[in-house]
């Protein structure tokens, strides 16, 4: 079905992204000028505080910006096709089975009054109707089978309710991949669960990628998670990307402090205990006016540590490829990521 | 299920017998008693005498009581005090004429609230959702009575559509009767659709904001599907249990409609047990309307817990 040159290269090309939400009074610009690629079989994390525009983002991925908020600007292009052309029903026709959604909490996200088998099957039924139904029951008990949960044969007749937070995940998961996307994005899948199920999880995606060469886009506010699988890592603050690179890179040496304060505040494993756990102090800026300069620069330690240089209050600063280290696409929104590396080690707070 | 069902029904059953006590207290609350009420105080004192001891009013409370609720059990509500007729007989000749209109005048009401209830709900915030709200609020300070005079001089009076008033049993004349429903049922449907369109917007706005409908979207299912199959389907409960609710705006607004038209129904019947001072009437129809009341809620609980797998766990 896949045509021979979609097999490989960019599945996700996204310019410019900007989405708003209108106030009484004033406007929120929740994502601002996000510029993002996603490569086939790719694993990339989107890390940053809630808050931070990385949920709206992949909303606004899905087409899916909840009313009165909307996409204002920018280009989002799946495989080539450009999505802000589409029409709702292109665009419903393309979800689930080109995109699809991995939610965070699927407890809450399944349809409750709905069996598992039936809730499966409807994806299978919009966008495989050629698909006799004998077919389409092998197809489901197969999915349920591949994400591990335990009896498919009986869960498929049972209500959301009736399944422990970890099955309920795994069927969440089996919706998402059961059309082997081009594009999954899997919100913070893994925040609801508890450990050992969030193992379980990350397996499944790293295979997910392994058997269809999806790409994937893994939302999260777990940096440790983000080490695990992921091959890139963006980093989102105040509604704008503010880091990328390779996870190895970005986590041995961080191009933006942010970066740094995030990477600071996972405890260490193992050994003495902090003190007191690494906070990033302050909040972010109010979102209906964002700053002129830096919009980290309230929180900055870096900036302190220089000095207080006019720049990061004053001028904005882009997003701007680090040279000096790194491969290609290593970039920092940063006025000074050569200082944060001299810095690196003395930083905190 | 069958245990939750049973559960049900045995929660009901305290609920009876404190309905009972009540409209038997009620009655005898009355200052002086019931018989002085309805002779007036210049009553000839021999004949209130002999009504007290005819009706047992003369006998220690709870025997009374014990009385009362025996015969009630074996269908027995006891003897008007006015018409001398026992009141089962009464009552039982009111069921198909209250049934006929009832029934009408739900299906008006289900027919107008649900769907401008789904309209405004499905778009919270948006003109029509405006348009509708300020309609119900409109509709809920519109009495009754205003509303079915209004429409009696319009159809019946004016334009001679219908017939003004009456009643003909369904069985004798089915098109006649349907005609003489028609006024009545539109008044009394359009009485109680405000209070269910309200619960309909209610329950499709709490819906709508669930996170499986952005799922259900991410899952590029049809516009179609996911309100008939997620938000509907999932409002449905409610809405069930909306309808249990409005019984009891059905039952006051039957009071004022059937009196207006005419109508010879259980709401009429209170209207003149009042207007009589029929006080063993009064306490039979408290009864009943109190006990059909927590009867159609029972009933819809069930029903709800049939539409939600989850209620049952509860």
């Amino acid at each position: 079905m896949t045509p021979l040159d979609e097999t490989g290269g960019t599945v996700l090309e996204v310019r410019d992204l900007a989405v708003e939400f209108p106030l009484t009074g004033s406007v929120v610009r929740a994502v601002d000028g996000v510029d993002l690629d996603v490569a086939a079989g790719e694993i990339v994390g989107v890390v940053g505080e809630s808050g931070s525009g990385k949920s709206v983002t992949m909303l606004a991925l899905l087409g899916l910006v909840h009313r009165p908020g909307r996409i204002v600007g920018g280009s989002v292009r799946l495989r080539g096709t450009e999505l802000a052309g589409l029409g709702p029903r292109e665009l419903a026709r393309l979800r689930g089975r080109r995109m699809a959604l991995i939610p965070s909490d699927a407890g809450a996200a399944l349809n409750p009054v709905t069996r598992i088998g039936a809730q499966v099957d409807e994806g299978l039924a919009r966008h495989l109707p050629e698909l006799p139904r004998a077919e389409r029951q092998g197809r489901i008990l197969d999915i349920l089978r591949r994400v591990g949960l335990p009896r498919p044969d009986t869960q498929v007749r049972r209500y959301p309710h009736e399944l422990s937070g970890g099955m309920q995940q795994r069927v969440a998961v089996a919706m998402g991949v059961q059309l082997g996307p081009d594009l999954l994005i899997a919100d913070e899948p893994t925040t609801a669960l508890d450990v050992t199920i969030q193992a379980q999880i990350l397996r499944l995606l790293l295979d997910v990628r392994e058997e269809s060469g999806t790409a994937i886009l893994f939302v999260t506010h777990d940096m440790t998670a983000v080490a695990e699988i992921c091959d890139r890592v963006l980093v989102m603050y105040a509604g704008q990307i503010v880091e990328s690179g390779s996870v190895a890179e970005v986590c041995a040496a961080p191009g933006h402090p942010y970066t740094k304060a995030l990477l600071d505040a996972i405890p260490p494993l193992g050994g003495e205990p902090p003190e007191e756990l690494t906070t990033i102090p302050g909040a972010p800026p109010d979102p209906r006016a964002w700053p002129v300069g830096c919009r980290f620069a309230e929180r900055c330690p870096l900036r302190r540590r220089l000095g207080d240089p006019a720049e990061c209050t004053s001028v904005a600063p882009a997003m701007a490829t680090l040279d000096s280290r790194g491969s290609a696409g290593r970039r920092s929104r940063c006025h000074f990521p050569d200082a944060l590396v001299e810095a690196v080690g003395g930083l905190v707070r | 299920m069958l245990r939750y069902a049973l559960s049900r029904v045995l929660l009901a059953l305290p609920l009876l017998f404190g309905l009972s006590v009540l409209s038997f207290i009620y009655v005898r609350l009355i200052p002086g008693d019931p018989i002085v009420a309805m002779l007036g105080v210049n009553g000839n004192p021999a004949l209130v005498a002999r009504l007290r001891e005819q009706f047992g009013l003369d006998r220690p409370l709870l025997s009374q009581y014990g009385e009362w609720i025996t015969g009630v059990a074996r269908g027995d509500l006891g003897v008007s005090f006015r018409s001398q007729m026992p009141i089962s007989t009464i009552i039982v000749d009111r069921i198909p004429a209250t049934l006929q209109l009832a029934g009408a005048a739900l299906l008006v009401s289900l027919l107008i609230a649900i769907p401008a209830g789904v309209a405004a709900g499905m778009r919270p915030g948006s003109r029509l959702d405006s348009l509708i709200t300020s309609a119900t609020l409109f509709g809920l300070a519109v009495p009754a009575f205003f509303l079915g005079t209004l429409l009696m001089l319009v159809f019946a009076v004016n334009l001679r559509l219908v017939p003004s008033q009456g009643y003909v049993p369904f069985a004798d004349d089915p098109m006649q009767s349907l005609r003489l429903t028609l006024l009545p049922a539109v008044t009394l449907g359009l009485a109680i659709s405000p209070y269910l369109a309200r619960l309909t917007r209610s329950a499709v706005v709490e819906t709508i904001q669930e996170s499986f409908v952005p799922f259900a979207q991410a899952k590029g299912l049809t516009p179609r599907k996911i309100s008939m199959g997620y938000v509907l389907r999932n409002a449905l409960p409610s809405l069930v249990a909306a309808l249990g609710v409005t019984v009891a705006s059905l039952i006051a607004g039957s009071i004022v409609v059937e009196a207006l038209f005419n109508w010879p129904g259980m709401g009429r019947l209170v209207a003149s047990a009042v207007v009589e001072r029929d006080y063993a009437m009064i306490e039979a129809l408290l009864l009943i309307y109190g006990g059909l009341f927590i009867t159609v809620n029972l009933v819809c609980e069930l029903v709800q817990s049939v539409l939600d797998p989850r209620v049952r766990l509860t």
